[in-house]
């Protein structure tokens, strides 16, 4: 019965967090959110970590402070408010040295493996900053502290995101908050659980770790079979979380924007993105394609445009590649989606270009080329997950068990 | 918020593949099974030695005079090539010594794999110790349950067990589906044996290799090798051991040398110790109850069993073993260390030690049931 | 008597399989959930 306490304390953070959202008012609704949400998180999180948790309440107080001094001036000065998040972010991944002064940790290891606990920080990381870029807009008014701390720590993002927006987070303290369906919700968390406990558990047992990692040679049939449940483990798993932290957010009455749309009914790896990770590719949408194609279209001429905005997927892909994780193999995930995207990108341009608009949208229409389309993109997406579920040295050991 | 499902027909898709996938051990009964050679192929090293398991099972043909066949205990608790070559020496022809271990203690796995072994190769003589640990309680179902458990075919044996543990073991064929459906259509390659670049074991635990030792797990590893301080292993023979005359088979001569008595052994796994003392009867296989000590009963003056098994398991079994104060009489604590890896399992030192005092009382035993 | 649409119906069984499923994962020993090495020898 180990599952009795931390189920029945989850409920007590939903039904609790579901009063103090939807019945208390003033000042208090936060100060008391914050404190359940810190409790939350430092009971599931934290416990007999008190170091890690104190370095992450002095990080939100870093970035709360510059925010609060900055993100409302005029010129560049909201530049640092939007990059104090992702400084922390790279600086504690990539240079965890900087928070413990014992090298000997880090002799040979990859920084991700040792000290800090990185839970949630790259979801934290770019909702922080995106939030600057929201005040920046005027969407929203500058949070206070407290709400500030709630946006940061709501207990049901915190691991694995969406990455909500603010003003999403806020509205729900609007005078007129979203009204959320409380069966709609409990549904989406049940179903989230299924998917999360049971099928991704299913298909675990055939993933690299439950078919490879066992001293065994492999038939070649392993292979394919590997990167398809691995594909449908992590769909089952991420999703599962995220119907269930959306679920969760949304019984206490914050809505969550949505994470993933059908993924598996993508046709090219571009709408593959905008189907897995939703909020991630919004994210990087935003703050790095529009901005940075933009400048690559000035810089290149509207004559090279297309190559401008090749480039542009390029970068923004290698950057989602290594949000996910410190080593190359993320890299090379990242730069086998760049791949996918920008060959999209030239295949749509030479087929508006040779079928016309008609002919294009006839094209798109074909069942037959949407199902081969779906196809391919299922495989060229699951088989890129090869370099995001393994490192180069498990790569080569599954390789070599290949018989 | 989005609802969980776009629409009606989706929502029955998916509670379809639940249902489905919930009676899949059921639609696939026995017959669509893929052979259970497959199920000890997949197994990782680190879980046992089921590769071992799996060519000695299932391939191999011949009798066997000795199994030793358990958990970690007696895995790492006994030389079986010296066993092997005094029962030659003994028998005046090539004997038959092989150990069958794994990790994980219980029962069920006891059962389930004797099973797998005893409906392929006939053994003469089973020697088995008590798998249920107090120290470390075992889970029911046992977490490879759901690799070496098939409804399809295991179901009778749990007949006679609550509801909820049925239900449980029900559910480890379901968790165990995937990888038998694989089977089907792309069979297991066969392990190389031999292959010392693959083993965990030999890589890892400073262990010769299981299948060179007859199935036996020898680590040469210092006292607490899995912490950052441990001792550094080294060769060691107590100068002053104790002798073969101090091992002790029960009787009423010896019962004094024995206590039995405290902790129950929950109703499952005496469920399946029953089982197993069954089938060894069934397939006319004597059974020896071997107690190998662990560090906490270092200064026992007894052998400390749970049950009376012969009473309990309304079985003919031989108790054997050495009371831990006698075998470890003349050694400091510091010589005592030597001979263990871990609070609960032998080295290289002190298996090879435990087999020597024990093995005169084993080949005794199994002189008297052979004849 | 009582008219219930398909779609209610079929989140009801839903439902039931659902908590047949938990309830199965509760009874079940976690570690069936991880695929952990069991004899943790390293």
């Amino acid at each position: 019965m180990t599952f009795v306490i931390p189920a029945a304390i989850i409920l007590a953070y939903i039904l609790g967090g579901r009063f103090i959202v939807r019945q208390l008012t003033g000042s208090w609704r936060q100060i008391a959110f914050a404190g359940l949400n810190v409790g939350g998180l430092y009971w599931f999180f934290f416990s007999g970590h008190n170091t890690r948790f104190a370095l992450y309440l002095v990080l939100i107080a870093i970035q709360f402070l510059v925010l609060w001094l900055y993100s409302e001036k005029a010129g560049w000065l909201p530049w640092l408010a939007f990059f104090t998040p992702i400084a922390a972010l790279i600086a504690i991944r990539y240079f965890p040295v900087l928070f413990y002064g014992e090298t000997a940790l880090l002799r040979g290891s990859q920084p991700l493996q040792r000290g800090f606990d990185l839970l949630g920080l790259s979801y934290l990381a770019f909702r922080c900053s995106r939030l600057v870029l929201e005040i920046r807009n005027g969407l929203v008014k500058r949070p206070g502290f407290f709400e500030y701390v709630n946006f940061c720590f709501f207990l049901p993002t915190m691991p694995v995101g969406p990455i909500n927006s603010f003003v999403n987070f806020h509205n729900a303290f609007s005078k007129e908050p979203v009204n959320i369906p409380l069966d709609r919700a409990a549904l989406r968390i049940l179903v989230g659980l299924i998917k999360f406990e049971f099928l991704g558990t299913l298909c675990n047992q055939l993933t690299y770790t439950g078919l490879f990692q066992d001293d065994h040679p492999h038939p070649w049939m392993h292979l394919p079979v590997g990167m398809m449940f691995y594909y449908l483990y992590l769909y089952c798993n991420f999703s599962g979380f995220c119907d269930m932290a959306i679920g969760a957010a949304g019984i206490i009455g914050i809505p969550v924007a949505e994470n993933f749309d059908n993924p598996f009914a993508a046709r090219n790896v571009k709408d593959f993105w905008n189907r897995w990770h939703i909020t991630l590719s919004v994210w990087m949408r935003d703050v790095v394609f529009s901005p940075l194609s933009k400048f690559m279209v000035r810089m290149m001429g509207p004559a090279q445009a297309n190559h401008a905005i090749a480039l542009t997927i390029a970068v923004v892909f290698l950057l989602v590649g290594i949000w996910h994780g410190v080593g190359w193999n993320f890299a090379a995930y990242g730069a086998v989606h760049a791949l996918g995207v920008v060959i999209n990108h030239y295949y749509t341009i030479f087929l508006k270009k040779k079928l016309g608009r008609e002919g294009f949208k006839a094209y798109n229409e074909n069942r037959w080329i949407r199902a081969a389309a779906i196809g391919m993109t299922f495989c060229y997406c699951g088989g890129s997950l090869l370099f995001f579920a393994n490192t180069f040295p498990q790569i080569r050991e599954i390789f070599a068990s290949l018989r | 918020m989005r609802p969980a499902f776009s629409s009606t027909g989706q929502a029955a898709a998916f509670a379809l593949l639940l249902f489905s996938l919930l009676l899949l051990p059921l639609i696939m009964g026995k017959s669509l099974l893929p052979p259970r050679e497959q199920i000890y192929s997949s197994i990782w090293w680190a879980n046992g030695a089921y590769p071992y398991l799996d060519q000695q099972i299932f391939e191999e043909k011949g009798d066997i005079d000795i199994a030793f066949i358990g958990a970690s205990h007696i895995w790492q608790g006994i030389d079986t090539p010296y066993v092997q070559k005094q029962l030659s020496g003994k028998l005046g022809r090539q004997a038959v010594v092989r150990t069958f271990g794994w990790g994980g203690s219980g029962y069920d796995a006891l059962y389930f794999i004797a099973q797998d072994l005893l409906e392929h190769r006939k053994v003469r003589t089973l020697v088995y110790y008590d798998v249920y640990d107090e120290e470390d309680i075992p889970r029911i179902p046992h977490v490879l349950a759901p690799r070496w458990f098939r409804f399809g075919d295991n179901a009778e044996a749990l007949s006679g067990l609550s509801g909820t543990v049925q239900a449980s073991y029900y559910f480890a064929s379901v968790l165990g589906m995937p990888r038998n459906l694989l089977c089907l259509i792309s069979p297991n390659k066969p392990a190389d044996l031999f292959a010392l670049s693959t083993n965990c074991w030999v890589i890892k635990q400073r262990a010769l290799n299981p299948a060179g030792q007859l199935g036996a797990l020898t680590e040469m590893l210092g006292y607490a090798a899995r912490l950052p301080d441990h001792a550094p292993y080294m060769e060691y023979l107590p100068a002053t051991p104790a002798a073969p005359s101090e091992a002790c088979i029960y009787s009423p001569k010896t019962k004094s040398q024995f206590e039995f008595g405290g902790m129950q052994l929950p109703p499952a796994q005496l469920h399946f110790a029953r089982k197993f003392v069954e089938l060894a009867k069934a397939h006319g296989c004597q059974l020896i109850l071997l107690h190998v000590p662990v560090l906490s009963e270092r200064k026992s003056p007894v052998i400390r069993e749970h049950l009376f098994w012969p009473d309990m398991l309304h079985a003919d079994i031989a108790m054997v073993g050495i009371p831990a104060a006698k075998l470890f009489s003349n050694l400091t604590e510091n010589d005592i260390l030597k001979l263990y890896c871990d609070q609960a399992h032998f080295n290289k030192n002190g298996q090879a030690y435990f087999t020597t005092l024990i093995t005169p009382a084993l080949l005794s035993l199994y002189d008297v049931k052979n004849k | 008597m009582l008219k219930i649409n398909s779609e209610t119906l079929i989140h009801v069984i839903l439902i039931i399989l659902s908590l047949i499923i938990l309830w199965l994962l509760v009874i079940s020993p976690p570690d069936f959930l991880n695929n952990k090495i069991i004899y943790q020898a390293f």
